[in-house]
């Protein structure tokens, strides 16, 4: 099979790089976007080939999933998520909604019946890019078997009990280890302030 | 207001964010997010976890044609304006505004829509989520009425959206706590009790994942 050889011949973006690819692609630039597929889709496809989609199913979805990233690019709110984790909700949510059907229920940010937090709670970009960074850090220290769950947890179409079952753990390790490394993850992102 | 003082589970909201949970419960857990800006934070947070795992993932090859597929289609694909928010309320639960995405769930539900009576002064609106045996309802309680004593044979989900109910001590139950307006209470399976509505009774959303069990009181 003949591959795409781009991403391993360009570097890959750093987080606030690929945070500014995505605010240039919301104002219709190609070549942002084409910088943003160069990173992010041929990692997409991995998301779902480690969930059990079929490497063809996966290529099509990834390209459903780009190009929902080119449509709602203007939705994208740099001080309330990184490119990272904005991509892996859209590809998230087109997977609830190819594969299973469902629709995902969401809140709507400008809904004057949301209950507003403290603004000083409010971060700016620049804080949340130092945090995207802190986070990335934090995961890398985490034992081995705590990110392994995360990871199974996350990349998964199914529950942590599901993960616990084919791992063959109990399902109270596996929840253990889920929150022993959520709370060491939000310690990290604490202490670093 | 104050805020929540019942959220959900952690595990809840890791599933919530990686998709794992289901719709009728997410439901519950979204519209808890909308009352509650700290589960908000968690929720973000959750997703940059997801970001950066994506992030790290060994890329995957592409067929050579993958960009260059999407790129020719970009052109027919319009972007879309930010979606406008629905301020529809609907005369379902008395006028009760309550926040997204409960209340779009609300606004397309069939009209009429019939009320059940689960029991006396408890009714129930069946919202047609998720298959069988999970039961997504609106439950309306009148003051002081309540839910006898029972079990259920799995997970129940319930969201409080006006007034409040509180688990009191019962037959088989000790008392519980109280749940006020955006408070998220998730039983487990084989959890056992007893719910009273306040003074003003009480508007729930609530997921059961399995029947319930009415256990006689002594």
């Amino acid at each position: 099979m003949t591959t795409a050889r781009s991403s391993r011949e360009t570097p890959a973006p750093a987080p606030q790089a690929q945070d500014a690819l995505l605010v240039a692609t919301a104002t219709g630039d190609k070549a942002a976007f084409s910088g943003l597929f160069h990173h992010f889709a041929p990692r997409v496809k991995a998301l779902l080939i480690q969930a059990g989609t079929p490497s063809e199913v996966a290529d099509e979805i990834v390209q459903d999933v780009m190009l929902t990233v080119w449509r709602k690019a203007a939705e994208y709110d740099p001080s309330r998520a990184s490119a990272a984790a904005w991509i892996f909700t859209i590809a998230r949510n087109r997977r609830i909604d190819l594969l299973r059907h469902e629709r995902r229920p969401e809140i709507d940010p400008n809904d004057p019946e949301l209950r507003p937090g403290d603004p000083e709670d409010a971060e700016t970009a620049l804080q949340r890019a130092e945090i995207g960074v802190r986070l990335r850090n934090a995961i890398g220290t985490l034992p081995r078997e705590q990110e392994e769950a995360l990871a199974a947890t996350f990349f998964n179409d199914s529950s942590y009990g599901d993960y616990a079952a084919q791992s063959g753990l109990p399902l109270g390790t596996v929840k253990s280890r889920l929150r022993l490394a959520m709370a060491r993850l939000r310690s990290e992102l604490k202490e670093a302030h | 207001m104050t805020p929540p003082r019942h959220h959900p589970p952690e595990t809840l909201l890791l599933e919530y964010a990686t998709g794992a949970l289901r719709e009728a419960q997410s439901l519950a857990v979204a519209t808890h997010l909308a009352y509650c800006p700290d589960c908000r934070r968690q929720a973000a947070l959750l997703d940059e976890v997801g970001g950066a795992l994506l992030d790290a993932l060994p890329p995957e090859p592409l067929p050579q044609d993958a960009l260059a597929a999407v790129v020719a289609r970009l052109d027919d694909v319009l972007a879309e304006p930010a979606p406008e928010t629905r301020t529809t309320t609907t005369g379902l639960v008395g006028g009760l505004l309550v926040p997204e995405p409960l209340r779009g769930y609300l606004a397309r539900l069939p009209q009429p829509s019939c009320w059940i009576d689960l029991t006396s002064g408890v009714e129930a609106l069946h919202m047609a989520l998720g298959k069988e045996p999970v039961v997504a309802e609106i439950l309306k309680m009148a003051p002081g009425s309540s839910l006898p004593v029972h079990r259920h044979t799995d997970q129940e989900l319930i969201l409080t959206l006006q007034g409040a109910f509180s688990e009191e001590a019962g037959p088989h139950s000790a008392k519980g706590g109280c749940y006020g307006v955006g408070d998220l209470g998730e039983f487990e399976g084989g959890s056992t009790h007893t719910v009273v509505a306040g003074k003003d009774g009480c508007v729930c959303y609530r997921v059961l994942a399995g029947p319930v069990e009415r256990l006689a009181g002594d």
